[in-house]
């Protein structure tokens, strides 16, 4: 009879997590020239956010700082991801951030950008 | 627009009864797959109490932490009394000028939270820092309410 320990479930297999995952709200918008989203990213700065457009896909991903007085404080981690429309070209996103609110711009491809059509009356 | 990405592909426009069953059903699968690893993207859950607060009795402080993406300085008001600590405060979203909205999920609040401090803290070390949206508040506790290790004696 073997003596190796055996997990009794799949879940034990598993080490415990150190962090936790949250899909943070987001907001969409759209004018002319680009769509904006902006999602909330509260305690993540440039060093822990990820943002990344390409394959179709945007996708955002941060983590929060660790508390420094809490010993062995888990900090959350932040993830959501959008299928990119084809108008969009994902080579000149761009980001910012600011207390803790992340704009995202995704310009419209030259070719997919709204034109005013003038209508004249006869 | 930008279509939400999902484990079965792109979702048609949700305007039926049962599309938003089908959705908490999702919800609800989504829930016991966690465990297992990272699936959908929809927001984890309505959040009913905003902002996330979590509150954390070290041996010689009481630290409490709150998510408060976009509030300003200036919108913020924290208020300690004997035993309780007071968050009073606004967020403002707003549509930025010319843009179409697609999806609002960010929600404009006015919001108070109270807490009970697990301990009596010094209210003249207090520190208080808002940095990238998160509000850290560091109160040291009194003298008398700080852990004290015991020495254990054997014979």
């Amino acid at each position: 009879m073997s003596t190796a320990l055996v997990p009794t479930r799949k879940a034990d297999l598993e080490p415990v997590r150190e962090e936790e995952h949250l899909r943070p709200p987001v907001d969409i918008y759209e004018n002319d020239d680009e769509l904006l989203v902006v999602t909330d990213m509260p305690g993540v700065d440039r060093t822990t956010l990820e943002v990344q457009a390409q394959h179709g896909e945007l996708r955002i991903r941060g983590q929060q700082e660790k508390l420094e007085r809490v010993p062995r404080h888990r900090s959350r981690r932040f993830e959501r991801a959008f299928t990119l429309p084809a108008s969009v070209d994902p080579d000149r996103c761009s980001a910012e951030l600011k207390t803790g609110v992340l704009h995202v711009h995704l310009p419209k491809a030259e070719g997919a950008r709204r034109h005013r059509i003038e209508v004249k009356s006869a | 627009m930008l279509t939400r990405w999902h484990r079965g592909g792109l979702e048609p426009d949700p305007f039926t009864a049962l599309e938003s069953l089908r959705r908490r059903m999702d919800r609800l699968f989504e829930d016991l797959n966690r465990g297992f690893g990272w699936q959908g993207t929809e927001p984890l859950a309505e959040v009913s109490t905003w902002p996330r607060v979590d509150v954390y009795d070290t041996d010689e402080a009481v630290v409490v932490r709150a998510d408060l993406p976009g509030v300003e300085q200036k919108d913020l008001e924290v208020t300690l009394s004997e035993e309780s600590l007071t968050l009073r405060g606004k967020r403002r979203v707003e549509a930025p000028p010319g843009y179409e909205v697609h999806r609002r999920e960010r929600d404009d609040i006015t919001f108070t939270r109270a807490f009970t401090l697990p301990a009596k803290v010094d209210a003249d070390k207090v520190s208080a820092e808002l940095k990238n949206g998160v509000l850290t508040l560091t109160l040291e506790k009194t003298e008398e309410a700080r852990a004290k290790r015991i020495r254990v004696s054997t014979n």
